[in-house]
């Protein structure tokens, strides 16, 4: 801690010094007042590759960050003259007649071009767009990266700050430190520290350097192992000396600390896995498990849901406004599972019903009804379709330096807890869960009662079918959407089964669980391909010691 | 019973596939006629089509056939090849490496077609090369592919390792690429990944990258939980100048984007250069999580050339007026494109060799010239073309910039010399 501050001392010194000498001292400083902004950003368009190269100096020194989207417009293309003033070509817009067209956008002020009262649109980008000279790509990249440090917006200055730090050039120092008195948001200073350590630690004198290092342990700074790693390679030769003991502690210190983010990662990621895997084994725990039903067409009725959230969200594209748009998934949720349930009903008034005790003859005819409904989602919604997650489920949660939590995983993690408290509430709670268990467990006798057995195995598939569904709302969130999606499920979901126990809710969610673990703590040792196969042979294996999976069956399928 | 049962669902598959378009089925039924023994229509030429409408395949494959079916169209509207016009034979594999082979065979035997213009995996090909060698037939292949391969009997239209992997990988190792120097490549598990990572190893390693900054990685084909990956990827670009090599198939490609972005990832920081995605397949994806990744391939629908505005126009003309799905939000991309020229190359080396013998086209189909929407091209004396590289950048709309381009043509290696690089690094 002392040395950090220290070095925080140091570097405060530095700043400064280097603002005294520049004599500028603003958060922000200003464009020299001798050059206008907009003469300096017309230099772009010069020829002189120099010329371009001083103008993207100035811009880089006026800290002005509104000017990046004219900076990457350049970058990609989409910067031109037009009638002597430098514009941008925006995003496109879609007009009923002319097609696509693109809006032209002053650089300078980021506003619609107007002219005679209309804004100027083009029909398609030319080809005389500025291009940037091969020998300023970098210094616009770094130009851009610089000017990023000063917005607003935490995210971007964050990758800013990373991208100077991995650039490494000593140019960056002066802004860096400049902005390291600035802040005081603990990440944000974390970061400035590490990239400014980055940077000494190659070009620093031998103090600096000493501090650097030891400052990057401390940090925990997963950037910097590799540049202590080579540092290190060289020093070797005098394992000794100071220099070369901070090095090695700040290795081991980061290492240290990578074990745990990853410890921490890994148990994240089996607890998603998990999560997905009951989620998709619910349904047919239900059908398979309690009913004694082989449903191959599982994995269809989760496409169905998915493909019903599809069609949810298209329709609020549609007709209401954008801002809407991300609650679909929450309307989408009940219609994936009433779709997929009231599909689910009428499959078994007319299929499986006729089928029941006769488990190939349903396994046959579930595996066509799975082709037929693959064939007909194609038909109806296309091969290719994007679904587009809603912004609050996109990006992720930071936890802490090196570990962030996906915020779609969190969803289905919740969304999976969520649904195996409304089954358990639903079998153990309610008069349909009595009678369900009644007649999974003893038909004859539910009947004799008074119980219409029909009904409940119609109403006990159709649940079963609605789980599928509502899985197939969440698996698009982290999975492609095509229709043959279902088919790789099916084996996962049987997998789910088949280990738990026939017809044990409890034993799936172990089963569930513990495959989803197992497969995430196996996948780090092993390439993927193998993973799987450690999986399935560890499965084989536990089957054979206990061939009815983790908890005895207690259903309709072991009374006969 | 079983097996009854499926040709029977095929049968259905195919029909309910062909009612979705018109022309693919009179084609139909003219393949049933002819398959049926009627003679040969006078003043025709057959030629076959082998794309798989339904299965895994379809997805990318469809396209293919759809494109097909407009050259010979254009072709026929013009007065056909040597006076004849061609009469496309169509037939569905459905996504089975076997009956690629079938049918291959009964296009080339029974059906008497003069070529086959069809495939998309290196497994369907490799099932297919015997036959055709056997038969005397001509396959035009038109994807981009591994390479280490030579047929009599084959054209291959797509790419070979050094016109798509190297340039590729050059142009990040470049001052405009970001000056790559740690490489991440990651592929399903099958044959095209497998041997383009070979090929890009073996190019690194005999270009100065040290072994520790290049790592690779396979899942199986239809993975779809990224979550450790990506993690390793994160691990791997922590110290900066990082990017992935991507050979992903199909449909872990979603899962994949998905999780990177979700993972904090960006294209600034490590870019993805993909190998296996073109405009057709960004149409199923999220393309504001693809936003500044690379694809490098001989085409781009957003080429700025005449000829490839009119053949983009044409293309989403004759979805919508064939009632094909997606009518005119259909794209064109780099194999699409290739099937289309793999049709005129053929209908002019007929011309050439005023035949339209396989053999004597074969024979004419060497040195041949042609400006294609992708640009000029030429067919090279080991049956691949000479063609011009393209690397672009994916934007929001799922269109790509083009960002580098190829000095003119690039000459075709099919038997790449990085592969021993490889295998020399790994004896060792």
């Amino acid at each position: 801690m002392k040395i950090a501050s220290t070095l925080l001392i140091v570097c405060v010194a530095m700043v400064i010094a280097v603002l005294c000498n520049r004599g500028q001292a603003s958060a922000m400083p200003q464009v020299p007042a001798r050059v206008p902004l907009s003469q300096v950003l017309t230099d772009l368009g010069s020829d002189s590759d120099a010329q371009v190269s001083a103008a993207l100096r100035q811009i880089a020194a006026s800290g002005n960050y509104h000017l990046i989207t004219a900076l990457q417009a350049y970058q990609n293309g989409l910067l031109a003259m037009h009638g002597g003033q430098l514009v941008m070509f925006g995003s496109p817009i879609m007009d009923p007649v002319r097609g696509k067209l693109y809006p032209l956008l002053n650089a300078l002020t980021n506003r619609q071009v107007i002219a005679h009262g209309k804004p100027v649109l083009a029909d398609s980008i030319p080809d005389n767009t500025l291009a940037v000279p091969d020998s300023d790509s970098d210094q616009l990249q770094q130009t851009i990266n610089t000017l990023s440090m000063y917005i607003p917006g935490q995210s971007a200055r964050r990758q800013a700050i990373v991208a100077l730090g991995n650039a490494g050039s000593p140019a960056y120092l002066p802004p860096l430190q400049q902005q390291l008195t600035q802040h005081h948001s603990s990440r944000i200073h974390r970061l400035l520290q590490e990239s400014i350590a980055r940077i000494l630690l190659r070009h620093g004198t031998p103090a600096q350097k000493m501090q650097a290092a030891v400052l990057l342990g401390q940090i925990h700074s997963t950037r910097g192992l590799e540049l202590l790693k080579r540092s290190w390679r060289t020093l070797r030769n005098a394992p000794t000396s100071a220099m070369a003991r901070a090095v090695r502690t700040s290795i081991d210190q980061i290492k240290g600390y990578t074990k745990l983010t990853n410890l921490l990662f890994d148990s994240f990621a089996g607890l998603s896995l998990a999560s997905i895997y009951v989620l998709i084994a619910l349904g047919l725990a239900i059908i398979f498990g309690l009913m004694g039903v082989i449903n191959m067409a599982q994995g269809e009725f989760l496409t169905l849901g998915a493909f019903t959230t599809f069609a949810v969200g298209e329709i609020f594209k549609t007709y209401l406004p954008p801002s809407d748009y991300n609650w679909y998934f929450v309307c989408a949720i009940p219609a994936a599972f009433l779709v997929s349930a009231l599909a689910g009903a009428i499959c078994e008034w007319t299929i499986i019903r006729r089928l029941y005790g006769r488990p190939l003859e349903t396994l046959l005819a579930t595996f066509g009804l799975s082709l037929i409904l693959i064939e007909l989602i194609r038909v109806v919604f296309g091969n290719n379709n994007a679904m587009i997650a809603p912004s609050w489920l996109s990006g992720g949660l930071w936890i802490m330096p090196g570990l962030v939590f996906p915020k779609n995983r969190l969803f289905i993690i919740v969304f999976c807890a969520g649904c195996i408290i409304a089954v358990y509430a639903l079998i153990r709670k309610t008069k349909l869960g009595l009678l369900l268990r009644a007649t999974t467990q003893d038909r004859e006798m539910a009947a004799a009662l008074g119980v219409h057995t029909r009904m409940v195995d119609m109403l006990t598939f159709s649940l079963g079918t609605g789980l599928a569904g509502l899985a197939g709302c969440a698996v698009p969130l982290f999975s492609t959407l095509d229709p043959r999606m279902g088919q790789s499920y099916i084996v996962e979901s049987f997998l789910v089964v088949v280990t738990g126990g026939v017809g044990n809710l409890a034993g799936v969610i172990c089963a569930g669980a513990g495959l989803g673990f197992l497969e995430k703590f196996i996948e780090p040792w092993v390439q993927p391909v193998y993973g799987k196969v450690f999986v399935l042979i560890i499965v084989i294996a536990f089957l054979q010691w206990k061939p009815s999976g983790l908890f005895a069956a207690k259903g309709r399928s072991m009374d006969h | 019973m079983s097996g009854c049962l499926s040709s029977s669902l095929q049968f259905v598959r195919r029909c309910g596939r062909k009612l979705s378009s018109g022309f693919s089925l009179t084609a139909l039924l003219l393949a049933g006629v002819a398959g049926a023994g009627a003679a040969h229509g006078a003043g025709t030429v057959k030629v076959g089509i082998l794309h798989s409408l339904t299965g895994t395949m379809a997805i990318s494959e469809t396209s293919l056939h759809d494109v097909e079916l407009m050259a010979i169209h254009e072709i026929n509207a013009k007065g056909g090849v040597l006076g004849k016009q061609i009469d496309p034979v169509v037939v569905n594999p459905a996504s089975n490496w076997d009956l690629f082979a079938q049918d291959a065979n009964t296009l080339i035997e029974k059906d008497k077609v003069k070529v086959i213009f069809g495939c998309w995996t290196s497994v369907s090909r490799k099932s297919v090369l015997p036959v055709v060698q056997a038969d005397h037939g001509l396959l035009i292949y038109p994807v981009q592919y591994e390479g280490e391969e030579y047929s009599p009997n084959i054209f291959y239209m797509g790419a070979v390792p050094n016109q798509q992997l190297i340039p590729s990988v050059k142009y990040l190792m470049s001052k405009s690429g970001g000056k790559r120097k740690r490489f991440f490549l990651l592929g399903s598990d099958y044959v095209f990944p497998r041997t383009a990572n070979e090929i890009i190893e073996g190019y690194l390693l005999s270009h100065g990258v040290p072994k520790s900054r290049i790592k690779v990685m396979y899942v199986p084909l239809g993975y779809t939980d990224f979550q450790t990956v990506v993690s390793k990827i994160k691990a791997f670009a922590q110290a900066g100048h990082a990017c992935v090599l991507s050979t992903l198939n199909g449909s872990s490609n979603v899962p994949f984007y998905t999780e990177f972005a979700n993972q904090g990832l960006t294209a600034e920081s490590c870019p993805i250069m993909a190998y296996s995605i073109a405009e057709d397949e960004l149409r199923s994806m999220d393309t504001t999580k693809l936003v500044g990744h690379y694809a490098c391939w001989n085409y781009f629908e957003s080429l700025r050339s005449k000829s490839n505005k009119k053949f983009v126009r044409d293309f989403k003309m004759w979805c919508m007026s064939n009632h094909l799905p997606g009518g005119m939000a259909r794209v064109t991309d780099d194999p699409i494109e290739c099937a289309y020229t793999g049709v005129y190359l053929w209908a002019a080396a007929c011309e050439k060799a005023k035949s339209f013998a396989p053999m004597k086209v074969a024979k004419a189909m060497i040195g041949l010239k042609m400006m294609t929407p992708g640009g000029m091209v030429k067919v090279a004396k080991n049956h691949n073309l000479y063609k011009p590289v393209y690397v672009g950048k994916i934007l929001a709309d799922g269109q790509f910039r083009i960002v580098w381009k190829s000095k003119g043509w690039v000459k075709p290696v099919a038997f790449s010399p990085y592969i021993k690089v490889a295998m020399k690094n790994k004896a060792n």
